[in-house]
């Protein structure tokens, strides 16, 4: 087909539709994955463990947060006996809900300065 | 009125006090519950009196006493110190390190991949005979990766022992800006040129204007305060989180979070945690109070003889985040002479056992 438009205008295809092409009706495509009996035994193994890898964080995650949970339910019972005063007000609804801009998300490699040590109170 | 006011008094008492010498003293009984139904901890318990802040009370009646004074005996004899503790933590800056599982199962997935993908289009990328296309090439031959369309393309697998993984471009990011396809290499050579070139005319005695750096690699994630471990800098350890402890001038129970007695009637446990932090490690840090409710707490009584009145003390963390900044503790007001920023298993050998059991739960684990 390639050949045809080719030969009639003159000018080359359009990218794009060469790109389709390529990935189309490359001699390589489809490539499937033929695997033997061994290889399948090892690539199943190797799955079922990753599945029970992640279900294992899955759980410690589950568990740590509950545990934190508990912690503070135990710590706000305990001052609620200890205090109610003190108690009302810890567990009093904030007004002040504001994002902080200074937060940020964990990178792969770090900034230029590693830690901002030298931070003074304005 | 006098009589009038009495049976007021005892009408909405319900008769519970009937010691008739009021005239002299009105001793006011709270109709004590936990003399008639068994005590339980959970909510339905009462709430214990505290010297800081008195239990409000419904409703006293006119001419009546407090009842702290009513009981004749003040400071009661079996309160708790109160006190507000600070978890002061750097989040992690990094994402988090790989296992070795891990590490090996994503390797293992990218080569099924390489199986799967059709080759790269080279013509569609490079225009030939271009230096780009030269570049390419000369990268392809040195990597000597994994070819996928060979003969060889079912040996995918790493032979027990190879450790090829873990040399991988696509993890080692020094190695990945070092052979990436857009020619960082080639600029790198170029500016090294420069620069020599630069100090060998300085070097002549010509002024010369250094050249830039263009290119900017990534940071190690390793640091300098990972390699000498010094657990005072901020920068160590990024992909983990850290905590602030800090040493009291004791022999005993030296090492742990700042903490200090709620000072008086009106501080609540945030107001309290913040003024802690500010004695303890001085105002130079930017941080951030998470909330109002303590995230844990830690009891201890007294040794004997220690303090008069007092059973114990009761210890209540509240969370707080270190945004910048860093401890200083010159002229604290809480008698401390040094900090450290440690990471969970860091803790647990220097704050005792005891004190790990008590604070092990509220902190995160990465």
């Amino acid at each position: 087909m390639a050949k045809k438009s080719k030969s009639k205008k003159g000018a080359p295809t359009d990218v794009r539709i060469k790109l389709i092409r390529y990935s189309l009706y490359h001699p390589k495509t489809p490539r499937p994955l033929r695997f033997g009996t061994m290889r399948m035994l090892r690539h199943w193994t190797i799955h079922r463990a990753w599945k029970l890898y992640q279900a294992t964080q899955r759980k410690e995650r589950g568990y740590e947060l509950e545990r934190q949970y508990n912690k503070m339910r135990d710590a706000c019972e305990e001052l609620r006996l200890t205090s109610q005063g003190l108690y009302e007000r810890a567990v009093a609804k904030s007004i002040f809900r504001y994002p902080i801009v200074e937060f940020r998300i964990p990178t792969d490699t770090p900034a230029q300065i590693g830690w901002n040590h030298e931070w003074k109170r304005g | 009125m006098n009589v009038s006011c009495k049976t007021l008094r005892l009408g909405r008492l319900r008769g519970a006090c009937l010691n008739a010498s009021a005239t002299t003293q009105y001793f006011f009984e709270t109709p004590r519950l936990a003399a008639t139904v068994t005590h339980r901890s959970y909510s339905s318990a009462e709430a214990q009196p505290n010297p800081i802040t008195p239990l409000p009370v419904a409703n006293p009646p006119e001419g009546a006493l407090k009842p702290i004074e009513a009981h004749g005996q003040f400071p009661r004899k079996d309160w708790w110190d109160i006190a507000a503790g600070v978890v002061i933590s750097r989040p992690p800056l990094l994402t988090r390190d790989l296992p070795e599982f891990e590490q090996s199962y994503y390797f293992y997935q990218r080569r099924l991949n390489d199986r799967l993908q059709l080759p790269f289009a080279r013509w569609f990328y490079f225009k030939k005979g271009t230096l780009a296309e030269d570049e390419w090439k000369r990268k392809q031959a040195a990597e000597k990766r994994y070819q996928p369309y060979g003969p060889r393309a079912w040996a995918d697998e790493l032979l027990k022992g190879s450790t090829e993984h873990k040399t991988d471009p696509l993890k080692d990011y020094e190695h990945l800006v070092a052979t990436t396809v857009t020619g960082e290499e080639e600029t790198m050579s170029i500016m090294q040129a420069r620069q020599e070139a630069a100090k060998e005319a300085e070097a002549r005695g010509e002024e010369v204007e250094y050249p830039s750096e263009i290119v900017e690699k990534p940071f190690p994630r390793t640091t300098q305060a990972d390699i000498e471990n010094n657990t005072k800098r901020l920068d160590r350890k990024m992909s983990r989180t850290l905590y602030l402890v800090v040493k009291k001038k004791r022999d005993e129970h030296a090492w742990r979070f700042p903490q200090s007695r709620l000072s008086g009637k009106w501080e609540h446990l945030r107001w309290g945690a913040q003024r802690t932090l500010l004695e303890a490690a001085g105002q130079n840090m930017n941080t951030w109070f998470v909330g109002s409710a303590p995230i844990g707490f830690y009891k201890y009584k007294y040794p004997s003889g220690h303090a008069q009145n007092q059973v114990g003390k009761k210890v209540f963390f509240m969370k707080a985040r270190i945004l910048a900044g860093q401890a200083d503790l010159t002229n604290n007001k809480q008698d401390l002479e040094d900090f450290q920023w440690l990471t969970k298993d860091e803790l647990k050998d220097v704050v005792g056992n005891k004190y790990y059991k008590a604070v092990q739960h509220m902190l995160v684990a990465q």
